[in-house]
């Protein structure tokens, strides 16, 4: 008797939770007019800074940003070099490059209703880019932002800058609503000019976009786009071959014979902009030795890496400029010659070898550090791999016992983020700790130089000697892919995972 | 007072002549000591650089064969020398880590229960502090904190089950200290520390010592689901549940890498379980047949 | 006995602020902290230094301590440093989850345990005792995460009948839940085996027997009834571990409960998400536990005089 109530009460209860609390469904809604309503995503990651855009940090949010905010500028898809007008309809090059003006166009909307101004540009930039948004490492230059009228504004930067355009196109540097930000705080962000508004965020789930009917722009085919959240990616892999979703985004190297099998899925493949490099510690021994550097460059297999890490499917370099950077010429670099290795090592202070460690943090990285852990024992090093969490890693890098890294830079700006990002005394991402005038020269000299051809010389020659001087060790670049339902159209696939599927649809 | 002591406490040879005739206590007896067995001989065989953690990029992901009795990993390694050799760090974690447990537990408790009043309010009250927290989080917590070493790794393992230990041992001290014979030992003179140590404690033990042989699985499996979380031992030493761990990628058409490492822990824990059973059984004295 | 019930209640007062101390103390001793994971590798120094002077990171422990307490007991858990969502509200919006996920496992498990145990007790000894007692002992050996894999593998990737992870609707629940089931199946049948197996021996089913009941009814009606007591009490055990303890199973099958989101936040070093989750959590259980002891001392009339006993 007792027993039956029991569970009698787990039951119901049971019921009642299925159906009230943790089991979420997006509603399959009804089609019309020819496409699809809905759009469903599989993504990988959660985009905890959706709705503060000008502070993103992950790729997705970078992706899903772009169909929520809209930038100054865009970048042409066909040739990723082109400036396109997007927020301004035009502007002009004053002073040298050290002034521009830009006109913005008056037919834009926030999601909130208010139109857009340049009240709202000034405030995007001073308030929330340059005050402590992801772009404002790239935005050096930028001294003023200033309003001229209610649809003018200029910037006033400390010199002309080429990469300007390019880090004004980039997700973080979207504009936002004053209002919405002055009423509502740091959410107020969410609130963009893009062809989608944020309904929903449920967090550790899904994301639900709806389409935005006052957009300036072309309106997407798309009625409703939800980003699937799934941090498994045979889970997100396997929900594609379900049909439970329509693109997978960044599905598993294991699982893409299953996609290209499949008569119903389509497998997109692009040439990637992430680099996944070694870097060193140059401000202690033995790494302040150029031919330590050069030894440990010289003694890594990187296709043997790229096996076990990406089952073959990413391409060795070594050059540290990504191959699909615009602008970028290849020069001769370090390959794998153990032989050549162990002359260099012996030209070194450290010619018996010695003991390190290198850090890592995500299981690619871990994986291909095992690889060089083997390759480099042949010349004597010593290496432990040192497998570190991601925020513990963010706050280690000046720690004493730093030595080696195995990290990846994605460049998502213009030619000179690779050298600036990295590279420079100030750069934001110096790994290496390079802290090397002719760096700092030329890389400045390359920013203001408006002379196309010159200006890829000049990153040739910077190319050229950072990878001579080996203060990282490049290994690869993973090719992007994207798994998709064959009859996806409309979408744009980036190298550096950013895809563009504002105008994705699917024909009915 | 020789009676009463034959009553309530029985000689360890009178315990193992009971656990011999227990069938599952014996059973997980040889299993322990197989596995012991095999990883002492594992040791000399194998040599840990090229055999354990040395790579062979073109016989990676390679099924069971007669070659590879357990297949090899995306590395090229053999999955049953992996396995083979990383059977000590999964026993001597577990061991130790019950251990560590077993003694902070057991002093707490005798502490808490001997004394009672305060002392044993505050030991109890931070029992329940550490007990409220879920085992796992606390050992994630700790790790995070202190790092991955072994000794850290061993620490937080045993965290979660201190509470648990001191509140048995309390329970069983405050039964004892109660009886006869330590009262007729106060009465001859014998001071506290005396008192504690040889009567109460030597005739509490019986319920700790079968929890901690009991709680020897929970050990090894907490270990391994550190490292399957990757918050354990890292790479590339071959711990089982971190293997598990990488196998997660290729579960799909290389199913065997997550099959072999999962069983050894399997019959690991079944073992020791067993031995508990055993253990419990032989010293229980109402199960006396 | 009400008033051992209050005084348990008032405990946990103390219990919380010793919980929430000590995660104060031990999330200082973490490396990096909320303003790493939030600003990602980009930032310089500066903006690092500009959002911790923001958030009060910079304030020693006690001084951070203090401030949370206070806005606590105004009723206010925060927000997420990572997310600026609220911490009460994400909590509730996954705790279902996880109560979903817990109370489906221990049901699976009590249906099979139960008839298992009580069959097994009646008959000790006989070839189907040691099969299912060997079958339970297995059971309890095997790592959930471990258990988890092999269901995905089985029944997701080769057949193709379920999910791999998420949550959604049954499809998803079934793995998950049949994962936790496992081990609190093998356990519960074992304690049942035991309770009954004490309680055929008593004195009082014999006097049933002597005055002539038949088995079954011995069985089922008194045997059973006080076999339970110990029995629940294990239910409440463990499903309070079930609540804290999910981690491993929310990982495995990608299932969005409270386990893995306290996990997230210690890995992002997200001070209020953790210590509000883990209070919460910890009242949750507490209470569960405290609830179990009522109706243990409802139940059996042995413990009711006990507790009455007491000052």
């Amino acid at each position: 008797m007792k027993k039956g109530v029991f569970l009698f009460v787990f039951f119901v209860v049971l019921i009642n939770l299925a159906f009230a609390g943790g089991v979420k469904e997006t509603v399959a809604t009804p089609t019309s007019v020819g496409y699809q309503n809905v759009l469903k995503v599989g993504i990988n990651m959660e985009p905890i800074t959706i709705c503060t855009p000008t502070k993103g940090t992950n790729v997705m949010c970078h992706m899903m940003s772009f169909s929520t905010h809209n930038t100054l500028v865009t970048i042409s898809n066909e040739d990723n070099a082109t400036i396109k007008p997007c927020l301004a309809e035009s502007w002009d090059i004053l002073d040298g490059g050290k002034t521009i003006v830009f006109h913005l166009r008056k037919d834009v909307k926030f999601h909130n209703g208010e139109t857009m101004t340049s009240e709202d540009v000034v405030y995007s930039f001073k308030e929330r880019i340059l005050k402590g948004g992801t772009s404002r490492a790239l935005l050096s230059s930028v001294v003023d932002v200033v309003a001229d009228d209610d649809y003018t504004i200029h910037f006033e930067l400390s010199g002309a800058d080429q990469d300007l355009f390019y880090t004004l196109s980039a997700a973080p540097s979207c504009i936002i609503s004053k209002k919405a930000v002055e009423t509502e705080g740091d959410e107020g962000e969410c609130y963009g000019t893009g062809a989608f508004k944020i309904e929903e965020y449920v967090q550790g789930e899904f994301v639900r976009m709806v389409r935005f009917d006052d957009y300036f722009g072309e309106k997407p085919k798309t009625e409703e786009i939800d980003w699937i959240i799934y941090l498994e990616d045979s889970a997100r892999e396997l929900a594609l071959e379900t049909g439970e979703i329509d693109i997978c985004y960044s599905p598993a190297n294991s699982d893409l014979p299953f996609i290209e099998k499949n008569p119903d899925l389509k497998l997109i493949s692009v040439k990637g902009l992430n680099v996944y490099y070694i870097g060193f510690n140059t401000k202690v021994a033995p790494f302040d030795d150029e031919y330590v550097r050069q030894a440990i460059a010289s003694c890594v297999n990187k296709e043997d890496a790229i096996t076990v890490a990406f089952d073959g499917l990413a391409d060795a370099v070594d050059n540290v400029m990504a191959p699909a950077v615009p602008m970028y010429t290849h020069v001769d670099g370090y390959t794998y010659n153990p032989t050549a290795a162990k002359e260099l090592l012996s030209k070194s202070g450290y010619p018996g070898g010695f003991k390190s460690t290198i850090w890592v943090d995500r299981a690619d990285e871990e994986q291909m550090a095992l690889v060089f852990k083997e390759n480099l024992a042949q010349i004597g090093i010593d290496l432990t791999v040192v497998r570190l969490e991601a925020t513990t890693l963010k706050a280690s890098w000046n720690n004493a016992d730093y030595q080696m890294c195995l990290q990846k830079f994605g460049n998502t700006g213009g030619p000179g983020t690779s050298f600036s990002y990295v590279f420079t005394s100030k750069a934001p991402a110096n790994r290496s700790k390079v802290s090397d005038s002719n760096v700092d020269l030329q890389t400045a000299a390359a920013a203001v130089e408006t002379d196309q051809v010159k200006r890829q010389a000049m990153y040739r020659d910077l190319n050229e000697y950072i990878t001579k001087k080996a203060y990282w060790a490049p290994i690869c670049v993973p090719q992007i892919f994207v798994g998709i339902k064959a009859s996806v159209k409309g979408a744009v696939y980036k190298g550096n995972g950013s895809h563009i599927l504002t105008y994705a649809y699917i024909e009915n | 007072m020789k009676q009463k002591k034959t009553k309530r406490r029985s000689t360890f040879s009178e315990i193992w002549r009971n656990y011999r005739k227990n069938f599952s206590g014996m059973l997980g007896l040889m299993i322990i000591v197989g596995i012991l067995v095999t990883i002492l001989v594992g040791n000399f065989i194998y040599d840990y650089d090229t055999d354990v953690i040395g790579q062979n990029i073109s016989e990676r992901k390679q099924a069971p064969s007669s070659e590879h009795l357990f297949g090899t990993d995306e590395f090229g390694r053999d999955i049953l020398t992996r396995i083979i050799w990383g059977g000590r760090y999964s026993l001597a974690i577990g061991l130790a880590a019950v251990l560590f447990s077993s003694i902070i537990g057991v002093v707490l408790g005798s502490l808490a229960g001997y004394y009672g009043g305060v002392i044993e309010t505050i030991i109890m009250r931070l029992a329940d502090i550490f007990q409220a927290i879920p085992a796992i989080m606390l050992g994630i917590c700790f790790v995070t904190a202190f790092g991955q070493s072994i000794f850290m790794l061993t620490i937080a393992v045993s965290i979660g089950a201190i509470p648990a230990v001191t509140r048995v041992t309390r329970a069983s001290v405050m039964t004892v200290k109660d009886m006869e014979y330590v009262e007729a030992a106060r009465a001859i003179g014998a001071n506290n520390f005396v008192i504690i140590f040889r009567h109460v404690l030597l005739n509490a033990m019986s319920p700790v010592i079968v929890q901690a042989t009991l709680r020897i699985g929970g050990a090894i499996v907490g270990i391994a689901a550190l490292s399957f979380i990757g918050l354990g031992i890292t790479a590339p030493t071959p711990e089982w549940g971190a293997m598990l761990s990488s196998a997660r990628q290729y579960l799909r058409g290389y199913d065997y890498m997550a099959l072999y490492p999962g069983l050894a822990i399997m019959v690991t824990v079944l073992g020791f379980n067993l031995i508990g059973d055993g253990v419990r059984d032989s010293m229980d004295p109402k199960l006396k047949k | 006995m009400y008033r051992y019930f209050l005084k348990r209640l008032f405990w946990l007062i103390p219990v919380m602020l010793g919980v929430s101390i000590f995660i104060f103390i031990i999330m200082d001793f973490f490396p990096g902290d909320a303003a790493d994971t939030v600003l990602g590798e980009a930032a310089s120094q500066e903006q690092l230094e500009e959002y911790r002077e923001a958030h009060g990171l910079n304030d020693p422990v006690m001084v951070r301590y203090v401030r949370y307490m206070a806005n606590l007991l105004k009723g206010d858990m925060g927000i997420s440093y990572v997310t600026g969502r609220d911490v009460f509200k994400t909590y509730m919006q996954r705790l279902p989850n996880t109560l979903l996920l817990a109370f489906s496992g221990m049901t699976l498990a009590i249906l099979f345990s139960i008839p298992i145990g009580i069959i097994t007790a009646l008959k000790r000894g006989t070839v189907l005792d040691g099969t299912l007692m060997i079958i339970s002992l297995l059971g309890l050996s095997m790592p959930l995460f471990w258990l988890g894999l092999l269901l995905i593998i089985g029944f997701s990737l080769n057949l193709g009948w379920f999910p791999t992870g998420g949550s959604g609707d049954l499809k998803h629940l079934v793995l998950p839940a049949v994962t936790l089931a496992v081990a609190k199946m093998a356990m519960l049948a074992r304690t049942t085996r035991s309770s009954m197996l004490e309680v055929l021996n008593e004195d009082y089913i014999r006097t049933a027997r002597a005055k002539g009941v038949s088995k079954r009814k011995a069985t089922l009606k008194h045997a059973l009834r006080n076999a339970l007591i110990p029995i629940i009490t294990v239910i409440g055990i463990e499903l309070g571990s079930s609540l804290g303890g999910s981690v491993l199973c929310e990982t495995v099958f990608s299932w969005p409960g409270v386990g893995r989101l306290i996990m997230d936040s210690i890995s992002k070093r997200d001070i209020p998400m953790v210590t509000g989750s883990l209070i919460l959590t910890t009242m949750l259980v507490a209470f569960l536990l405290l609830v179990v002891d009522i109706i243990y001392a409802f139940v059996d009339p042995r413990i009711k005089a006990q507790y009455q006993r007491k000052k």
